[in-house]
């Protein structure tokens, strides 16, 4: 299991959510499942609350395939932001991301629920697509449970929705918390080796100088430092020379080839390539973005007539 | 603005009522929840413009559209439904639909179509 599906095992146990899903589900009569990104089945199959509809739906093997097939795109559409698709039922599904930095490692899912009441017209359209699948079904039971789907307004819908993200928002918050306090919980040598890192990111560190300093073999510090952070030594420490380079490039006077010198490069191409791998940009559209930022904070700042002192006054400074 | 609301979902025509009601320019001048009430409401209310629900107990709300088409009334439709597809979006468009509009996204899309209802351009 990867880091982030672990995570999101924990938080799945966590009492905050337990007591969360406890109270939405009875709340609202709807399925709540919080899931790592991949999965392999479908989210409510089996939980409290799912709807009888799908379940019936998804014993069969095309009818499982769609309800999957229907979770995915609402899934593949919740990378920011909620996102409700409907499946061919008329039957809606929603994702919530979970994020851990700018990364999703999960997410809420809900639905099973219409928005509109159901009628024949509508019954009539299912049955023809699951003709159409050839899928074999009690109809009668089908019926039964389609005319008992839960169905919101729209205005419901979207205020569940709401509460949903405003509640992801606190599982990112927990899940951040898990993660400096497992930092906090690494092997003291893995915490040594970091600070010593950090002291030293501009110097040349060879793998088997810090391995040495750490009075281990260069083999088992490898392994550890990789399975503590899931990063390897190099690139922990690439990460750590562009982060510091970063905030060196805020400095207009630096050029660029003394900053990646400064922080440790041996060459500007590798540090190029590097810092466009880990950010998406070169460092030199990095610097030309923050300037213009910082130009435009301090022209609001100088607008609202803050005083100069606190942060804004370095912002001021640098924009002069 | 006179409005008329068709929908079969009691909630959802409730929500409808209580938005139109923070709307200063447009007032309800009748409630429907089938294609037969529909009709027989649209004529004795005169409304300038409508919400249409697609998914009707005794029929399609299309039907409501193509009704008002043939009988030449000069109409705002704002076509709400539950369950969008490209289809319909563009079978109401050809009947002279304003908007067509899926209530996953609640109704806020709602009053912006509204709001944007020039009371000088019916298009039904």
């Amino acid at each position: 299991m990867n880091k982030d599906a672990y995570l999101i095992q924990r938080l799945d146990r966590s009492d905050l959510y337990k007591e969360f899903k406890h109270a939405f589900r009875a709340g609202t009569g709807l399925p709540l499942t919080l899931r790592a990104v991949n999965f392999w089945d479908l989210a409510h199959r089996g939980q409290p609350y799912e709807n009888p509809f799908c379940a019936l739906i998804a014993q069969t093997n095309r009818g499982c395939a769609a309800c999957l097939e229907t979770e995915q795109r609402a899934v593949d559409a919740a990378k920011d932001r909620p996102a409700t698709v409907r499946c061919f039922a008329g039957l809606c599904h929603t994702a919530v991301p979970i994020k851990l930095g700018d990364r999703t490692i999960g997410f809420l899912q809900t639905g099973q629920v219409a928005l509109e009441l159901p009628s024949p017209a509508g019954f009539e359209a299912i049955t023809r697509q699951l003709t159409d699948w050839g899928v074999a079904v009690d109809l009668s039971r089908l019926q039964a449970a389609y005319y008992h789907s839960r169905v919101l307004s729209p205005n419901q819908y979207s205020g569940l929705i709401q509460l949903l993200e405003i509640f992801a928002q606190q599982l990112c918050l927990a899940a951040n918390q898990m993660v400096i306090q497992d930092a906090e919980a690494e092997p003291p040598m893995i915490r040594r080796a970091k600070a010593y890192i950090a002291g030293h990111y501009g110097d040349p560190i060879g793998l088997d100088d810090i391995a040495c300093a750490m009075h281990v073999s260069t083999y088992y510090f490898c392994k550890m430092f990789r399975k503590t952070t899931g990063l390897t030594f190099t690139d922990h420490l690439g990460r750590i020379r562009v982060e510091k380079a970063k905030n060196l490039l805020l400095n207009p006077h630096l050029r660029v080839s003394e900053i990646a010198y400064t922080v440790g490069f041996q060459s500007l191409t590798h540090f190029n390539r590097l810092f466009r791998q880990l950010t998406g940009e070169s460092p030199t559209q990095f610097r030309d973005r923050a300037t213009r930022r910082t130009k435009g904070t301090a022209r609001n700042l100088s607008v609202r007539s803050l005083a100069p002192e606190g942060p804004a006054a370095g912002a001021l400074r640098l924009a002069a | 603005m006179k409005v008329f609301i068709i929908e079969d979902a009691p909630q959802t025509r409730q929500e409808l009522v209580e938005l139109l009601a923070t709307l200063e320019r447009f007032e309800v001048v009748g409630q429907a929840s089938s294609v037969r009430e529909a009709l027989t409401g649209i004529e004795a209310a005169a409304p300038e413009a409508l919400t249409l629900d697609i998914s009707l107990p005794d029929g399609s709300g299309v039907e409501v559209l193509k009704h008002i088409r043939r009988r030449g009334w000069k109409l705002s439709v704002v076509v709400l439904t539950g369950n969008l597809y490209e289809a319909l979006q563009v079978k109401c468009q050809q009947l002279g639909a304003v908007a067509v509009l899926d209530k996953i996204n609640g109704l806020g899309p709602v009053r912006e179509a509204l709001l944007a209802i020039n009371p000088a351009s019916e298009t039904c």
